[in-house]
């Protein structure tokens, strides 16, 4: 479960995030998408723990991270979307890393369906300047999965990834979510938000501007049988542009 | 001015004044104020009243410290051998691809620029030999107590270290050539190389005959301050022989400069060294095939590393070989911290530590017996070699307690560059600010720990050839008594640590606190970063000597509570009740890092 209510984020003199609230149940992906500078990256840091809030309250799981932030973050994953690895430490390594950090029970045979799943098999011994940014994402999301968490945060994670993998990615990340954790995906990509979302949170100079499922999110914009992307679109060009500076 | 010139002029120009113009713009946050102000005064102290005390001084004051012109002699004898086998080094290994300090921008913009196409390698030269200016500079007012005055030793340092950096770029480009040259011209750069071989050889074992003179001076004779002044004049036949005077040539008169030990021998002996300096010039531009390929290669070089600075991969990965190689297993169970403290080894080498602990017995027990049977060949002696090793190990591991903290970057120095991934991992700050400092605390204490522990087999082997020849472990030598060699090194082992921890918690908290003036991340180059340095460098010895204010107090009363009971072995719970305080200050700061890491913005430093 993930809890987001009045989440503020100033930089200086730029709000990036204002008064966003919204939750994820358990087993529920929701899809997050906007334009560039709408404050998605942002949201998402300050959910992951990265970055603390001007304001608001965040809860994963139930635990505050403000109050309680070691327990929310061990139950939480936030797969970026530029893959941030130790250029000295292995595959098997990274892994090795996040099990000792999360305490992983059974952790080796965790690792070996995750590298098969994720098609990083073969490749334990190779370090991160070896393999593709694909690989690298896969890598991120392998450590981040293998503690199973309860609450997963996807930050664009179909960058770099080739078309198989994309399916398998997609397959992952519903499994997760049927499994019983509560999955959120920012994309540019509204297909793929359309294909395995089932609400929707529209995010437009860092407020919230339609959050619901998709048929809702549809009906909203004047209902038809419309894609996504028509509704974005009709969405952010009637709100103006994006003046925010960074996401 | 030639269009060449002022085009230098130009880029030198407008590179300095946006470098001024963004540090400026910093100078509007406090901290980085008060930070530029704090550098600015240290600078000035440093290096700015020395250059001003310089230009005003009265010519003709000598050097402070006075030094026997045999002496001055000798140490430019052992300096021209060092040239001589860095040469010699240059001359066997160098890749002989010749790189050149230019960036891409420069040979995008002057390549097809209507220059002299000598005009990349001049820039080059330019900008290097800024950065040895700076550095001979650096060199100078170190060694001002050497030197009568400031821009002696500026000059002189800058000769050298200008002419090292052109025959090293001479040299690149002339093996170069090699693979164009007919094969007599081939066969006589291999004859060059052989002959540049023979001449580092030379130098070595001239050293190395050197060393033994000395050894067997001191040996000879009763005690350790008669033995160090008798060896000047004792090694003047040594350092007058054919190698230093004949084959070092060359390198004596480049290095003369240095050694002047007054302004009327700088001012003679200058002109050759500057000869020497011209000859290297003359020989880069004499082989001037190779500019644009030089200045190509240093551009895809700097673009490279820079790239590689970015994304954090410094360094080529380790061989097949050594990837399965890990510090220690890593079980998925037990604490995260330790984990922190396995990644953060890894970063600068893989080995194990348990090899590490084999080794280093095997080499403790090799100096125990090695003392004991030259206790037992040379009792007489024993006492002050041991005294004299006692002393080296408790100093360099002294040095290597406060300065390896500062140079091993893995903690928070390299990994602030991923704050955003340590974020997200369930420590709390306090307890990942404790796994950060962990990885160079072990290095620094396995490093310190092992020259200490070679002090103490050397001395528990002396003890064992004293004891074989029924002499009493208390021997006297010189001005200290032998007695106190032992409990002065066991009272490190609780003093080391505890410094060690305190510089590791300044170094972090200034690249937490200040991350623009010590940025996170491999090891920067250039004016700005050796300033930096210097005032990291400075900062934390000031803190180290607040924090030693209440150490010194303890340890004071604990020495004289139990001076009169335990005799010399009263230094070890003296210095133990020292170290007491700074452990305490230690464990203060590193909740301090915490806080700090907690409240670093990773977003808001990306906006300054």
């Amino acid at each position: 479960m993930i809890q987001v209510e009045s989440l503020v984020k100033v930089y200086r003199d730029v709000t990036a995030v204002d008064g966003l609230t919204f939750a994820v149940a358990p087993g529920e992906v929701l899809g997050l998408v906007g334009p560039n500078g709408a404050g998605k990256t942002t949201t998402l840091r300050c959910m992951a723990g990265i970055l603390p809030p001007t304001s608001g309250r965040l809860r994963i799981a139930g635990f505050d991270l403000e109050t309680d932030p070691v327990e929310a973050k061990r139950r939480l994953a936030f797969m970026p979307d530029e893959p941030r690895l130790f250029e000295y430490l292995t595959v098997a390594d990274h892994l090795a890393l996040s099990a000792r950090l999360y305490q992983v029970k059974g952790a080796a045979e965790k690792t070996r369906t995750l590298l098969e799943e994720l098609e990083l098999s073969g490749r334990e011994r190779a370090f991160p300047s070896e393999l593709s940014r694909g690989m690298k994402q896969k890598l991120v999301i392998a450590c981040g999965l293998l503690h199973e968490p309860q609450a997963l945060i996807f930050d664009e994670p179909l960058t770099g990834i080739d078309p198989i993998g994309i399916r398998r990615m997609k397959q992952t990340i519903l499994a997760r979510a049927k499994a019983g954790a509560a999955v959120i995906v920012s994309s540019h990509l509204l297909h793929l938000v359309e294909e395995i979302c089932g609400r929707v949170l529209i995010l437009h100079r860092g407020r919230s501007v339609l959050l619901g499922t998709l048929d809702e999110v549809r009906a909203a914009a004047g209902g038809g049988d419309v894609s996504l992307e028509d509704v974005f679109l009709r969405i952010t060009q009637a709100a103006g542009p994006a003046s925010t500076p960074s996401e | 001015m030639t269009s060449t010139a002022s085009v230098f002029a130009f880029l030198l120009r407008r590179t300095l004044a946006g470098a001024v113009r963004r540090r400026l713009a910093r100078l509007r946050e406090p901290r980085y104020l008060l930070g530029g102000i704090v550098g600015a005064l240290y600078l000035y102290f440093w290096l700015g009243r020395a250059v001003v005390r310089n230009v005003t001084v009265l010519p003709g004051h000598g050097p402070r410290l006075q030094v026997s012109s045999e002496t001055l002699a000798l140490f430019l004898s052992l300096a021209a051998a060092a040239v001589a086998v860095h040469a010699a080094l240059l001359w066997v290994f160098s890749s002989g691809r010749p790189v050149l300090h230019v960036s891409e921008a420069d040979v995008q913009f002057l390549a097809p620029a209507p220059l002299p196409r000598r005009a990349l390698l001049h820039l080059s030269l330019v900008r290097t030999n800024l950065a040895l200016g700076f550095g001979a500079l650096v060199m100078a007012a170190f060694g001002r107590s050497f030197v009568p005055h400031l821009w002696q030793g500026f000059v002189a340092a800058f000769v050298v270290l200008s002419t090292v950096q052109l025959h090293g770029l001479g040299l690149a480009f002339w093996k170069a050539r090699q693979a164009e040259a007919p094969p007599a011209t081939r066969r006589l750069m291999r004859l060059a190389t052989v002959a540049m071989a023979a001449l580092g050889l030379a130098a070595l074992t001239w050293v190395g005959v050197g060393i033994y003179w000395a050894v067997r001076i001191v040996v000879s004779l009763p005690d350790a301050p008669s033995a160090f002044r008798a060896l000047p004049a004792g090694l003047a036949p040594w350092a007058s022989g054919f190698v230093p005077v004949v084959l070092l040539a060359p390198f004596r008169v480049l290095l003369a400069p240095v050694f002047a030990p007054d302004t009327r021998h700088f001012l003679v002996s200058l002109p050759a060294a500057l000869a020497v300096l011209a000859a290297h010039y003359e020989w880069v531009l004499r082989t001037n095939a190779r500019f644009e390929e030089a200045a190509l290669e240093g551009a895809r070089r700097r673009a490279a590393r820079a790239e590689k600075r970015q994304s954090g991969r410094l360094h080529e990965p380790p061989s097949e070989a050594q990837r399965a190689i890990v510090p220690f297993v890593l079980p998925p169970q037990g604490r995260p911290e330790m984990a922190v403290l396995w990644k953060n080894l890894m970063s600068r080498r893989r080995s194990r530590l348990r090899s590490a602990a084999v080794w280093w017995a095997v080499a403790t027990g090799l100096v125990f017996v090695a003392s004991a049977a030259f206790g037992i060949a040379y009792a007489t002696v024993v006492g002050p070699v041991l005294l004299l090793l006692g002393f080296v190990c408790a100093v360099v591991s002294g040095v290597v307690s406060l300065t390896l903290p500062m140079a091993s970057r893995n903690d928070f120095r390299e990994d602030l560059e991923k704050a955003a991934v340590l974020r997200s991992w369930p420590l709390s700050p306090t307890r990942l600010a404790l796994a950060e400092l962990a990885a160079p605390f072990v290095t620094t204490l396995t490093v310190a720990g092992s020259i200490l522990s070679v002090g103490v087999a050397a001395i528990a082997g002396g003890r064992v050839a004293l004891a074989w020849h029924g002499l009493p472990a208390g021997v006297a030598a010189g001005p200290l008594p032998v007695q106190w060699i032992a409990p002065g090194l066991f009272a490190l082992v609780f003093l080391l640590p505890a410094l060690a921890a305190a510089v590791l918690v300044v170094q972090n908290a200034a690249v937490l606190t200040f991350p623009a003036w010590f940025p996170p991340g491999g090891q920067r180059r250039g004016i700005e970063a050796t300033g930096t340095r210097l005032i990291a460098f400075a900062g934390t010895m000031l803190l180290l000597m607040l924090a030693l204010i209440p150490a010194v107090l303890a340890g004071s009363l604990a020495a004289f509570l139990g001076s009169s009971v335990l005799g010399p072995w009263s230094l070890v719970p003296a210095i133990a009740a020292a170290s007491l305080p700074i452990w305490i200050e230690a464990a203060a700061g590193v909740a301090l890092l915490g806080r700090l890491f907690a409240r670093f913005d990773v977003s808001a430093e990306s906006w300054t």
